[in-house]
């Protein structure tokens, strides 16, 4: 991480943001990219200061999110995951459908506390159909689980690293303060915005 | 502070695009230029026999060689148009109700497992593109022969797990698959029934398979030993003149040799006559083998030289 620290200042270290930038407008040129190409995005972000903007920016972006806990093997065990994800489906549809209601009072609660489980956990990825193309990481220390899934499924990641972080684990990583709300909030309206562009210049010419 | 990012940039920073492949191959230009104190520590770091070729559909770095890694980089995009407002954040903008939101997801990726639809598709439409392993619907063992692989199983042996209430019987099975074009891999899977672990270890193998190098002659280009825990197995080219036609080995070696399509090969195990071991090893000497015409690319010299 050396090259990307400019200074250090009682005992604090300032990223260098000229090299921040750059890594961080490369990240906008593959998202854009991909966006245009109609990838599947998907953000991970489970540090509990950063989960509400996790959660938003990717509402905003249309993209999948993990919001709480990574549960291991989300992508390595895609076919586990998809069980779990049609138990979901099948709760929500007797719940809107109101057969929770007519079953005893026990299993109905157990029913609905199984629901909201799932829906804390997956609620994010319940419109993904296969793996995703392009998997966005908040902080790679608390999400290293995910980026070693990541890695050995092959799948390009864009992490943001602090000066604690190995930067050569992920494909793009960008050199941030993750523990500053103001910064990943800043990162993922760059990167959100690239998408929705995407996204857009895809509906204009296909 | 950091430089504003516009979508300008978007357009200006078009040399850098990355183009996306399935495995992402960059060959991180930034990094490399920023670690690296002078040119000939990237060479001596460089493993002799892993030198990639640069090829022309790789991103043109022509653009770093006459940078300075102790510059400062100077990063200036091009300033913003007139009327360039800046986005609204994702935090604020128009709020979308629930309904909004589900109708966009939808259109985009159909409403997979949400449970409702808003826009009218069927709600149940992953449900045939799943594969149900277990139910009526499904049979258990449809994919038996699948994208062309042909496996063999080496050795199906019952193992024991003894626990306060008696003993867990399960069956291991060790199965290699190959089509006889030079893939090979070597699986292993346990279960308690033995259909289910041969299934498990076909499905392993499919995952760690390897490219076995051959000639024309459908040999090897040459001797190589490889081992594995206890297990040294010494592999060998045949010439036309003795054993031709034939696979020299025993066991688990042969098998593994006769799923890579190789037809002239004498093996040999020495140490441990453990089957899983050896095949592995047999795979690790596999590796270790190199084509002619890569030696000789490498070192820079002619092909004749190496049969001096």
């Amino acid at each position: 991480m050396a090259p990307y620290i400019s200074a250090k200042r009682k005992g604090i270290h300032i990223t260098n943001l000229t090299r921040t930038a750059r890594f961080l407008s490369e990240a906008c040129d593959l998202v854009f990219d991909a966006a245009s190409r109609r990838k599947q995005f998907l953000i991970v972000g489970t540090k509990n200061k950063a989960a509400d903007s996790v959660a938003r920016a990717a509402i905003r972006a249309r993209c999948h999110y993990v919001n709480k806990k990574w549960l291991g093997g989300i992508l390595t065990n895609w076919s586990t995951t998809e069980t779990r994800l049609q138990k979901f489906r099948d709760l929500r549809m007797e719940q809107k459908t109101g057969r929770l209601n007519r079953l005893p009072k026990g299993d109905a609660a157990r029913l609905k506390r199984q629901l909201t489980h799932l829906q804390t956990y997956l609620g994010g990825i319940k419109y993904m159909t296969g793996l995703p193309d392009i998997v966005i990481i908040v902080d790679q220390q608390e999400e290293y689980t995910a980026l070693r899934e990541c890695m050995t499924l092959g799948i390009p990641t864009i992490c943001l690293i602090d000066t604690n972080c190995d930067p050569d684990l992920a494909d793009i990583s960008i050199p941030t303060n993750d523990d500053a709300i103001a910064s990943i909030r800043l990162i993922l309206n760059k990167l959100v915005f690239a998408i929705c562009e995407g996204r857009s210049s895809y509906i204009r010419n296909p | 502070m950091a430089a504003t990012v516009t979508a300008s940039t978007l357009s200006s920073a078009a040399s850098l695009s990355i183009r996306i492949k399935p495995r992402l191959s960059i060959p991180k230009p930034i990094k490399s230029f920023l670690y690296s104190k002078s040119p000939q520590f990237l060479s001596l770091s460089s493993h002799p026999t892993t030198i990639t070729r640069a090829q022309s559909s790789d991103i043109d770095t022509s653009f770093f060689d006459n940078v300075n890694p102790e510059d400062d980089i100077v990063f200036d995009p091009p300033s913003p148009p007139e009327d360039f407002v800046p986005p609204p954040s994702f935090d604020e903008g128009p709020i979308e109700t629930e309904e909004e939101i589900a109708a966009a997801y939808e259109e985009l990726y159909g409403p997979a497992f949400s449970g409702e639809s808003v826009l009218g598709n069927d709600v149940y439409v992953m449900d045939s593109k799943v594969k149900k392993t277990t139910g009526f619907g499904s049979k258990g063992k449809k994919e038996k022969i699948r994208d062309g692989f042909e496996e063999r199983v080496v050795q199906v042996r019952r193992v024991t797990k003894v626990v306060k209430g008696g003993k867990q019987l399960h069956f291991r099975a060790i199965v290699v698959v190959g089509n006889k074009q030079g893939q090979v891999g070597v699986g292993v899977g346990k279960a308690k029934e033995v259909i289910a672990a041969v299934l498990k270890s076909a499905v392993n193998a499919r995952r760690n398979i390897v490219a076995v190098p051959m000639t024309k002659y459908s040999t090897f280009p040459h001797r190589s030993e490889g081992d594995y825990g206890a297990a040294k197995v010494m592999l060998r080219p045949a010439w036309y003149c003795d054993c031709w036609r034939l696979v020299i080995a025993g066991g688990a070696v042969r098998i593994v040799l006769e799923m890579a399509g190789v037809e002239n090969a004498l093996g040999k195990q020495i140490g441990s006559k453990n089957a899983l071991n050896n095949a592995r090893a047999t795979v690790v000497a596999v590796l270790k083998m190199r084509q002619f015409r890569d030696v000789a690319r490498e070192r820079g010299i002619p092909m004749e030289e190496l049969w001096k």
